[in-house]
């Protein structure tokens, strides 16, 4: 399972990557928040269709009845682009923007798992895995500086 | 300056709070559903932000934008099944980590085939770190705890 769930993350990496580089014209000609409503809609019409064809079959998912905060994710999600525009073009320019960002998503990841908050299994790191996250931060954060 | 270093900075934690909230809905509706649902919720709250900030009218150079580009919405609900099934088995720390090396692996690519690489040697550098990085916590999360 282990390998599966790896390649599951860095694949979903590499296809956010490349839905960013696919709605970069979309940003420019239209502005950030028109680009995030587009690939909202787009997707929720994707992702709807798909739930729509799986829920013939019979689920194995239906645990019990969810929070009904569970259902909010994609309300913070919604402002990500667009305050991201705002920051790319301040003081802090687009290197700045996503390394900060990148250690806000540590930080909250980090946070979820030390203290088990929104009902997430609690987890304490191991030091190879602190290794791990420094490393691949040290990588990104080469790649956004020194790079591009 | 201080006000967008912290922007930017809670911008990155509402970024995995969504995450997180996507993943925790799967446990109960299952991933494709948790997108469906994540994305209906993100195009409300942009439909009330487009309406206040932009308004209607401001549509104009539609007809000049690419329609490969409309298949970032199919992108960004692939990726929402896929964390949101990792997220819970694998914790939100090393996921979160992996999807940040995928994504940079990937801009890593794009910008060497668009030719917008300053410098070689620090784009290899950057990827063999993240490359590492990604193995260290593969093999990491194969060792039973």
């Amino acid at each position: 399972m282990t390998p599966w769930l790896c390649l599951a993350a860095v694949v979903g990496g590499m296809v956010l990557g490349l839905g960013a580089f696919l709605g970069d014209p979309l940003a420019r000609y239209t502005g950030a928040l028109w680009a995030s409503f587009v690939a909202q809609a787009v997707g929720a019409l994707f992702a709807g269709a798909a739930a729509a064809a799986l829920a013939r079959r019979p689920q194995a998912a239906t645990a019990a009845k969810p929070p009904l905060w569970a259902y909010l994710g994609g309300v913070p999600g919604a402002f990500t682009i667009f305050l991201a525009s705002i920051t790319a073009q301040s003081e802090i320019g687009l290197s700045g923007t996503v390394a900060l960002m990148l250690l806000g998503q540590v930080t909250f990841g980090l946070a979820t798992d030390l203290s088990g908050l929104l009902s997430m299994p609690r987890r304490q790191p191991t030091m190879l895995d602190f290794f791990g996250v420094l490393t691949i931060m040290t990588g990104s954060a080469v790649i956004i500086f020194f790079a591009g | 300056m201080a006000f967008m270093i912290l922007l930017a900075f809670v911008n990155g934690l509402a970024v995995s709070l969504s995450r997180v909230v996507d993943a925790r809905l799967a446990l109960a509706r299952g991933p494709v559903a948790a997108s469906a649902v994540s994305h209906a919720a993100g195009f409300l709250v942009l439909l009330a932000l487009v309406a206040a900030v932009e308004g209607f009218n401001s549509a104009g150079m539609w007809s000049e934008v690419p329609k490969v580009t409309y298949l970032s919405g199919v992108a960004s609900a692939a990726f929402v099944f896929l964390s949101s099934w990792v997220i819970p088995r694998m914790g939100a720390l090393k996921s979160i980590l992996l999807v940040v090396g995928g994504q940079m692996l990937c801009g890593a690519m794009i910008d060497g085939a668009m030719g917008r690489v300053q410098s070689l040697t620090m784009e290899l550098l950057g990827v063999g770190l993240v490359i590492a990085g990604i193995n260290i916590l593969h093999f990491a999360a194969r060792r039973p705890a």
